[in-house]
């Protein structure tokens, strides 16, 4: 009876996706072919033949070898810094019992909406002209973590939440410090979240750029140095990159998308095992009886 | 926090791992995120003077920063237009948000709607930098958008997109349109699909439905996604700088331009403007549509 | 000394709520002791602070004579079992039971063999490897017991332990845990609002109303002579009559109610003119045949109601001349329960001794007031 609209509707849907998508990768995919365009000017028309050289002038450029280690020295200090105080946040708005608490809640999070120049100056003034500490990786350091630490702490906060208090407080009861109760129940719990944490904290990192290039001062990062090369705009060996920038990030979705199936399914698994043996318990019990 | 409160916390955490919060918290939040602002907010109202001459007689508060901020001609526009355009990037994206989360949030194929989802994450995941290059190559003079316009006959010769106001609002939706998508996703998902189909069997037609039903409920969503974009794309810096020009100056350019002249006071009286007006803009519509703070909860 | 349990004019006020009101128990070691009343009367209250999580506002709970107050609830020589059990979802059933023991650092190879000889005691041979949520719920009752006793505790709290589980189960985990608390010798500490798994594990019982106990005894006294209005209607099936003493002399009283006078105990010495209730047991009544004689005995007429086959027994229920819930009676099945229509008229009687003269409204406990 409504077979028509129904059909219909349905196709205006799938159209309207692939249209959304192709908006969302064309795009992409234009900048990535010019990579192969063996011309010097980032185009695919002329198209002049099918070449690696970019890639390989890519490879060899030693300013982006060095700015790739600067990001990766800050993102490994973000994720020391971001990860503990997102924790202790996190601890504070699950845990604690303070009047205070969603005041503290909107100033911890602020950062997360500030603009990251704006978090970059502050950063840099305060810095400068109270310990007259100019720009340097380290102020970048800070600057990220006020708001990755925001991050850090969202994701705790979602994984404790779910978290049975009692278990915490059954730890204590059969003898154990906090500090053991963190140990082997905290923390073990928080894994995922923890893992998460630190995965999310160094690409955030990495890939900052309005915080990073006010507080910096001489250094170069990663995106420091690609925006240097997109605004000089020359030739086709910063498409290379971002060919297997692009790329990575592909593999990078779908291995996370596998992991997230395959662990669906262990839990379904594990749940289903559970009632099995409890119906299977049942049976000795109305026996004896 | 109450005495009882302090010994509850004691017994969880011991002594240390209440002194590890309150350390961390009060760090994070003093040392990070609001001297920083004090001090930024202080700057802004002070002269630019050398080192030297902090604390001298010269160093008395002012508002001159800001008046040049906000009072000179020039600059009012480039405020009104990152506003406008700012505006414009979150209207967009809420347009092309909606059909999207809603179709994935009604989404009976619970596989299709997760491969969906890492398939939008991934341009997503992408750096922002690299999206807006992507732009640059297709906008530039001799690139496929002005090729494909004059071969259709709609141009007669390639129109600078770039060092124009246009061609950094493109690239600003292209980079922002996806953080409307979760937070709109997240309010439909926990729309009971009964109630639609009850107003359906009740003989709402489809724009009434949404009118009614979808759009009160998605509230908070659509709220905390259109401020999400919005603060985005005002405060953006990288996506200007790449696809702007001399023609086309943004607000957080300005803040840039004075912080490269090491004339930091005048650049947080921008950055002070800036957030002001963005604070001010976005409460004004969180009142003019009736939103309260409690509804969007993050 | 020996490790008897004292709670010394506990109580606990959450703000304006009084959630406690001035406990006081010994409990001597090894005895099998619950707390018993409706949810909200405080027994959980007490058991947390007992266990440490919660500090009393006013009195002491001491151990083998000593204080227990400031001492966390990882020092107290208690062990807890949570109502959701708590067992630890991402280790083994072994490192579950093992756990008290791992973090006082005891070496793998004792801690393995502890494991082992607890598996054992309850029933759970082999178990050790098992992952937590592939256990049944009577299964991770038991790993939850295991798990407390492994760290020797002098007293075992237990808290609702059988509410999740299913009626057949639950009776199965009643007859097992007063036996291993008969093999084990430690002192139970058992809370519940099933009175019938108070009366069956317990030696003693206290039963508890708005923070307060009202009685403190053995099954058999709590059942068999109550000392206040609550406990004879919160403990088993109770017939209610209300009525105002007219006669009072050697231990028992007269009351004149609109079921007629009727003759009771009178435990507490009501004196003539007070209001009181009269208890009887619907088991204490019985069915008295047309003619027959009733001598000696209070007899009561009315109207049946309904007569309900239950398998043991019937309960036979008639209109109460007081309005609102019918008088009950219950009849062991012996084959020759008269089958009795809804709107005859039916004598019952019962005797003196069966019925006990209680006070009204709630008991209070020497000196104090209700908050």
């Amino acid at each position: 009876m409504t077979a028509s609209p129904a059909r219909l509707q349905q196709a205006i849907v799938v159209t309207y996706l692939v249209v959304f998508f192709v908006y969302m990768f064309l795009p992409l995919a234009y900048m990535m072919g010019v990579a192969f365009n063996d011309t010097r000017i980032p185009t695919l028309n002329p198209w002049r033949g099918f070449t690696l050289r970019w890639f390989v002038v890519m490879w060899e450029d030693d300013r982006m070898w060095q700015s790739v280690g600067k990001s990766v020295v800050i993102a490994l200090w973000v994720i020391a810094l971001s990860v503990p105080l997102g924790l202790a946040g996190a601890l504070f708005m699950s845990r604690l019992q303070v009047a205070a608490k969603p005041f503290v809640y909107a100033v911890l999070v602020s950062p997360v909406l500030t603009p990251g120049i704006i978090i970059g100056l502050s950063t840099l003034i305060f810095w400068d002209s109270t310990f007259d500490i100019g720009g340097r990786w380290q102020l970048s350091v800070l600057g990220q973590s006020s708001f990755i630490s925001a991050y850090c702490m969202l994701l705790f906060m979602a994984r404790l939440q779910r978290f049975d208090p009692t278990l915490e407080e059954a730890a204590l009861d059969l003898g154990a410090t906090p500090v053991q109760v963190f140990r082997t129940i905290t923390v073990p719990y928080m894994r995922p979240a923890i893992l998460s944490a630190v995965a999310l904290s160094f690409f955030q990192s990495f890939e900052n750029y309005n915080t990073t290039v006010f507080t910096i001062g001489n250094d170069l990062t990663f995106t420091m140095f690609i925006v240097g090369k997109v605004r000089k705009g020359v030739q086709p060996d910063t498409n290379a990159l971002a060919f297997v920038l692009v790329v990575l990030t592909i593999v990078g979705g779908v291995v996370y998308e596998v992991v997230r199936r395959r662990e669906v399914r262990r839990a379904e698994a594990r749940a289903r095992a559970a009632m099995r043996a409890g119906e299977a318990a049942m049976i000795p019990l109305a026996v004896a009886r | 926090m109450t005495r009882a409160g302090w010994r509850d916390a004691v017994r969880r955490f011991g002594y240390g791992g209440v002194a590890f919060i309150f350390a961390g918290c009060a760090f994070w939040a003093l040392v990070l995120i609001v001297l920083p602002a004090l001090l930024m907010l202080d700057q802004a109202f002070r002269p630019f003077l050398a080192r030297t001459e902090w604390g001298g007689p010269k160093d008395v508060y002012t508002v001159k920063n800001l008046v040049t901020a906000v009072g000179e001609p020039l600059n009012q526009v480039i405020f009104l237009k990152t506003i406008w355009a700012s505006v414009l990037v979150t209207a967009v994206a809420l347009v092309n948000a909606y059909p999207l989360s809603f179709i994935l949030a009604r989404g009976k194929r619970a596989a299709w709607v997760g491969a969906i989802m890492v398939g939008l994450l991934i341009p997503f995941w992408v750096n922002e930098i690299l999206r807006a290059f992507a732009w640059q190559l297709l906008l530039a003079r001799f690139g496929p958008i002005n090729n494909l316009l004059i071969a259709a006959g709609i141009l007669t010769e390639p129109y600078p997109f770039l060092n124009q106001d246009v061609g950094v609002i493109l690239g600003l939706t292209y980079a922002y349109i996806l953080f409307m998508i979760f937070p709109l996703y997240n309010a439909m998902e926990s729309l009971d699909p009964n109630q639609l189909d009850a107003a359906r069997d009740l003989g709402a037609p489809a724009w009434r439905i949404h009118w009614d039903i979808v759009i009160p409920h998605s509230k908070p969503g659509i709220a905390s996604g259109c401020i999400v974009t919005f603060m985005l794309a005002a405060g953006s810096f990288a996506v200007p700088q790449i696809l702007g020009g001399t023609r086309s100056l943004w607000v957080t350019q300005l803040i840039y331009n004075q912080f490269d002249a090491i004339n930091w006071n005048l650049g947080a009286a921008y950055g002070v403007a800036l957030v002001v007006l963005c604070l001010a803009f976005v409460l004004t519509m969180m009142a003019a549509f009736r939103v309260r703070l409690g509804d969007i909860a993050r | 000394m020996r490790n008897d349990l004292e709670l010394d004019g506990v109580s606990k006020q959450f703000g304006d709520f009084t959630a406690v009101f001035r406990v006081s128990v010994t409990i001597p070691q090894g005895e099998f002791f619950s707390f018993l009343g409706p949810s909200g009367c405080g027994k959980t209250t007490i058991l947390r602070m007992i266990s440490g999580f919660i500090d009393p506002t006013e009195g002491e709970i001491r151990l083998a004579g000593r204080s227990l107050a400031g001492i966390g609830p990882n020092r107290r020589p208690t062990a807890l079992i949570f109502q959701n059990l708590a067992l630890f979802p991402l280790m083994t059933v072994a490192e579950n039971i093992g756990y008290g023991l791992k973090v006082r650092g005891v070496p793998r190879a004792e801690r393995d063999r502890k494991v082992a000889e607890l598996l054992e005691l309850t029933a759970l041979p082999g178990f050790g490897p098992k992952r937590v949520d592939e256990l049944s719920g009577g299964q991770k009752q038991r790993v939850a017991i295991a798990r407390a006793l492994a760290v020797e505790p002098a007293v075992l709290l237990l808290d609702e332990p059988l509410s999740a589980l299913d009626l057949k189960l639950r009776q199965h985990m009643r007859a097992e845990l007063r036996d291993l608390q008969r093999r084990t010798g430690i002192t139970f500490i058992y809370i519940t609002h099933d009175q019938g798994e108070a009366l069956a594990m317990s030696d003693r019982v206290a039963v508890m109303s708005h923070g307060r106990i009202e009685q403190i005894g053995t099954s058999t006294e709590i059942y068999d002579h109550p000392q206040t209005a609550f406990v004879a209607s919160f403990v088993g099936e109770n017939n209610v009559f209300a009525g105002r003493i007219v006669d009072a002399r050697e231990g028992y009283g007269v009351i004149d109610s609109p079921a007629g006078r009727l003759r009771a105990v009178n435990p507490h010495q009501l004196p003539v003119g007070a209001d009181s209730l009269l208890f009887v047991r619907p088991e204490r009544m019985r069915l008295v045949s047309d003619g027959a004689p009733a001598t000696g005995r209070n007899v009561v007429e009315g109207e049946i109601t309904d007569e309900v086959f239950e398998g043991l027994a019937v309960n036979i229920f008639l209109r109460h001349p007081e309005g609102g819930r019918p008088i009950a009676v219950s009849v062991t099945n012996d084959g020759a329960v008269p089958v009795l229509a809804p709107g005859t008229r039916q004598r019952i009687a019962f005797v003196a001794e069966h019925a006990v003269l209680l006070p009204l409204g709630p008991q209070t406990q020497p000196g104090g007031d209700p908050a």
